[in-house]
């Protein structure tokens, strides 16, 4: 059985600002698996960044129990912040303005016991170096731009080799050449380091690429808890098939009749067939076309977890 | 660590470290001169070099008001930048790490001050004793250290109220004027003094004096030991009390209220 790292049992969380009570999370029961990444998903103010400052010691809740590595968060929470890195959604202001990106992280690291100064520079320049940062490492963190903010932010929060890691919206303005760069260096930095990592997105197919499970919050309740994979089983079907055509009643009848397709919708331009069996309806849909003397592009695309996404919050509406 | 980036970024603006010395070269010349038309009207006083009296009283008065006043500024600049979230997240004490910060803010300009203290030294120099120099850094250090009390409880009154400034004011206006630091108490009404001896700083500040150049006191020695023994061990508590309180505050309501 692989170990737990963090147990969550009746995590409750209300905020009152101004006479307005609003309840953050509701009941919340979660565990998180040693070394694994997971994603919080969830609409803006559903309880993700919540969810993650009181983890991160930075919030208590009203009610409820947190264990990680055994470690009672609410009553020790001294203690876990030997454990854990943390970063922020608001990068740009985070560091101290006039500390170089190289100084920030050493200063922070420098926090924690049995760091070493040596180890924790060789950490820095291989993390940068991996992400691209190097040429920027020596730069005044008020003249990085946001997305070197950000990534100063995210290397802060793994460079002293945490057990347990805090990543809110950590992609957020990077742009998408480091942003994959990022991804790849996540995913195999925390393998290699066992590192517990919890990161909260809107960007789905960043969910989907290094979460190994994924968690939905919506309203501060739980939706689903699973692999990105089961997520998309959720829905009905499993690939796309669009043609970029408006097809007559008769057509859209016969390729509603194909078993594998579970339905088909039509837009002015184009045709949506949603099927959970690709290939015998894609076999099936080429020989209506065939026979109708039609030759429309067809483009293939699986099922993703934003589909997923969007189906949920759809439903619970 | 905090000393560390602080003097980090000291070398970093050569300039601005350069016109800090000049300032306190400045301000060491400028009270050398102001002392002879000063010196007339506090002749009566009683101390070995009126001198050194005025400039301890010049060089503590404005390093210990910045120990009160840093911990607000950090904390303020803290929150204004979100860095609070980090700071908070590492594994010092928070007590502990805006207390580092002072300490280091405090021990740069105490470097900073130094020509001053040099200066009141030389005129103090016939007087000094071996054990009037080490009880008068005990006192400094019992006096420092309820002044960063102080601060930290302004500190967190940043995390409480949003904004002291206003209090920062009236402790740094009282500490000001009734420390005697600039106006020597002795030469103000009895009542004025008993009161004083109850402004942060007077009680240490007098005893520094008395035990480095043999400045008389407003009361008696053993009165002014508990009375600066006590401020430390009641700012202490208050501090600690106070800091924890907005502590929790900001653990249930979230920083981004504040």
């Amino acid at each position: 059985m692989e170990n737990l790292a963090v147990r969550i049992r009746n995590l409750s969380k209300i905020y009152e600002n101004g006479g307005k009570v609003t309840k953050a999370l509701k009941n919340i029961n979660l565990d998180i698996k040693e070394g694994e990444i997971l994603g919080v998903l969830g609409p803006n103010g559903a309880g993700k960044t919540t969810l993650i400052n009181i983890l991160a010691t930075l919030l208590i809740p009203e009610k409820g129990t947190i264990d990680a590595f055994g470690i009672d968060v609410l009553k020790e929470s001294n203690k876990l912040r030997e454990i854990i890195g943390y970063a922020g959604q608001d990068s740009e202001k985070s560091a101290y303005y006039r500390l170089t990106a190289f100084e920030t992280l050493v200063y922070f690291a420098y926090t924690f016991r049995n760091v070493k100064k040596e180890d924790i520079e060789k950490e820095i320049r291989y993390i940068s170096k991996k992400i691209g940062f190097s040429r920027k490492l020596n730069s005044q963190f008020s003249t990085l731009s946001g997305g070197e903010k950000q990534a100063t932010v995210i290397m802060r929060a793994l460079v002293h080799k945490p057990r347990l890691c805090f990543l809110d919206e950590p992609s957020k303005s990077l742009d998408p050449v480091t942003a994959k760069k990022f991804r790849a260096f996540l995913k195999a930095f925390v393998r290699k380091e066992n590192i517990t990592t919890i990161v909260t997105t809107h960007n789905m197919s960043e969910a989907e690429e290094i979460c190994d499970r994924i968690v939905l919050i919506d309203k501060g309740r739980i939706k689903f808890i699973g692999t990105p994979l089961e997520f998309k089983n959720i829905m009905d079907y499993t690939d796309k098939i669009t043609l970029d055509m408006h097809l007559s009643r008769p057509i859209i009848s016969k390729l509603k009749k194909i078993p594998s397709v579970v339905r088909v919708k039509q837009t002015t331009r184009s045709t949506v067939i949603y099927t959970n069996k690709v290939n015998l309806s894609l076999l099936a849909v080429t020989s209506i076309l065939k026979n109708e003397n039609l030759e429309p592009k067809i483009i293939v695309r699986s099922a993703t977890v934003e589909d997923a996404f969007v189906k949920v919050m759809e439903n619970g509406k | 660590m905090t000393l560390w980036m602080n003097i980090t970024l000291l070398k970093r603006y050569h300039s601005n470290f350069i016109f800090w010395v000049a300032y306190a070269i400045a301000n060491a010349a400028l009270m050398l001169l102001f002392v002879p038309l000063y010196s007339a009207s506090i002749s009566a006083i009683g101390t070995k070099s009126i001198v050194s009296f005025i400039l301890i009283g010049a060089s503590m008065l404005p390093l210990l008001e910045e120990t009160v006043s840093s911990v607000a500024g950090d904390a303020n600049f803290q929150l204004w930048s979100g860095i609070i979230n980090y700071s908070f997240t590492t594994p010092i004490s928070r007590y502990i790490y805006f207390s580092l910060n002072n300490l280091s803010e405090v021990t740069i300009s105490l470097m900073i001050y130094s020509p001053i203290y040099l200066t009141a030294i030389i005129f103090a120099f016939n007087y000094l004793t071996p054990l009037g120099i080490l009880l008068s850094i005990v006192c400094f250090i019992i006096g420092f250290f309820s002044m960063l009390q102080l601060g930290l409880m302004i500190g967190a009154g940043m995390l409480l109220f949003k904004r002291v400034e206003a209090l920062e004011g009236i402790v740094i206006l009282f500490i000001t004027f009734l420390s005697g630091a600039f106006i020597p108490l002795q030469v103000l009404p009895s009542s004025i003094n008993y009161a004083a001896l109850f402004v942060p700083l007077t009680s240490s500040l007098y005893l520094v004096r008395y035990y480095l150049i043999g400045s008389s006191l407003i009361a008696p020695v053993y009165l002014m030991w508990i009375i600066t023994i006590s401020e430390l061990i009641v700012f202490a508590v208050m501090a600690k009390f106070i800091f924890r309180a907005a502590e929790r505050k900001a653990e249930k309501i979230g920083f981004n209220y504040i």
